[in-house]
This record gives C-alpha cells, sequence and structure tokens, in this order.
C-alpha cells in the first residue's frame, strides 16, 4: 500500500503550484495531468527530481525574463 | 547467458520504480464551462447562460454565453468562449457595482479550487486539508492510498 499526496496551492489571483510527492514513474505525472488541462494547460514551469535526476525540465524562456528584469 | 549492464539496470530502475516527486507552475485559464458556472454559483453571481446579449455603452451589444446583469440595468459582463478559454467581456465604463480586476482574480481562483477538487477526487484522492492563507492563497493537500 502507497500513499500519494499532491499538495495545489491557488494564489490571489488564480495562479496554481501543484507539488506532487513520492510517486512511482510516470504515475507522477500521469496524477495531474486532466488537473493541467482543466487549467488550461499553461504550463509556466515544472521541475522534476527523483533519486537520480534533480533539475528543471521546463521553465519558460529564462532569457525573456531576464531581459525585463535588466529593462531592456 | 549475458549478464546485464549496470547501466541497463540504472536504468531499468529509473524508469520502473523510482520514486519521482515534481512541482509545478500553470496560468489558469478558464476553460470548461461548467466550471464556469459553479464558480458563479458559488461566488453568490446571478448568471444566464445561453446565447445571450451583452448590453453596453450607447445600447451597444455583444453576444456571450454568460450573461452577469450589473446594478446599471444598460450594462452586462459577458463571459466569451474564444481561443481556447473563457474572456470576460463589458463595457467597465458603465459598470458600477462589480471591479473588472476583483472579478478576474476571484472567478480565476474560485475555477482553480473546483478544478482541483474535481479532477483528482475523480482520480481516488480525498481532500485532508483546503486552508485559506492570510494573503489570500488556498492551500489543499489531497491523498489517495494505492
Amino acid at each position: 500500500m502507497e500513499i500519494h499526496e499532491i499538495e495545489v496551492i491557488v494564489d490571489a489571483k488564480g495562479e496554481v503550484r501543484i507539488q506532487v510527492k513520492d510517486m512511482k514513474g510516470d504515475a507522477c505525472l500521469l496524477a495531474t495531468k486532466e488537473l493541467e488541462r482543466l487549467l488550461g494547460g499553461e504550463i509556466v514551469e515544472r521541475t522534476r527530481t527523483g533519486d537520480d535526476e534533480p533539475g528543471v525540465i521546463t521553465g519558460g524562456n529564462p532569457e525573456e525574463k531576464n531581459r525585463n528584469k535588466l529593462g531592456r | 547467458m549475458p549478464q546485464m549492464s549496470d547501466k541497463v539496470k540504472m536504468s531499468e530502475q529509473t524508469v520502473g520504480g523510482s520514486r519521482m516527486s515534481h512541482f509545478t507552475r500553470v496560468k489558469t485559464k478558464l476553460v470548461n464551462g461548467d466550471l464556469v458556472a459553479k464558480s458563479l454559483t458559488e461566488l453568490g453571481i446571478g448568471f444566464t447562460r445561453g446565447s445571450q446579449t451583452i448590453k453596453g455603452f450607447m445600447g451597444g451589444r455583444t453576444n456571450a454565453e454568460f450573461r452577469i446583469p450589473t446594478s446599471n440595468a444598460s450594462y452586462d459582463i459577458g463571459l466569451d468562449f474564444k481561443n481556447g478559454a473563457y474572456e470576460v467581456v463589458a463595457d467597465w465604463y458603465g459598470v458600477r457595482n462589480f471591479s473588472q480586476d476583483e472579478l478576474v482574480s476571484s472567478l480565476n481562483k474560485t475555477y482553480s479550487v473546483l478544478a482541483t477538487k474535481q479532477s483528482l477526487e475523480d482520480q481516488g484522492f480525498d481532500l485532508i486539508t483546503e486552508s485559506k492563507e492570510k494573503n489570500g492563497e488556498v492551500r489543499l493537500v489531497l491523498r489517495r492510498m494505492v
């Protein structure tokens, strides 16, 4: 028997942060697929970590974000 | 009999058995009309749904799926499905009892909470906690046993 836990934080403007913990293999991403679809599917950022592969998979366009921060 | 290399062993372990976690940030779009209707109801906002006429400045008219009447009988707020999501349409000049920013934020927030509960409860998750933070965030924890 396993326990799957998902934490969802909805901010004051409705943007959503989803944290899925300790699921095996692809079950991790499948668990939130329908939720992401209902939310319109616009993933701003996704970070995936496992026993041996920590790191960012997608994260928008970093060049564009940094350009805006520098005011160029 | 060929021996399995360490690399293959590691690959199988990663695909089939290792535990993964992920963090995702989603910019909410209103894509499900039934959830939009539930959100409006939960917010206590009266509406009609179907092929609606939205009234605006100088008797102007446009069409939308949802019509929200306002305290000014000559001005409505509409919600229409365009480019894959619902958009709010109104002549805000004449709308007195709704703020555009507050309406859009509260609708997005309520929609996101309802979408979370619906999609995860359909997959066997139970809502463990739902808390409202001082900064306006809503935090939901859902769990399932498999």
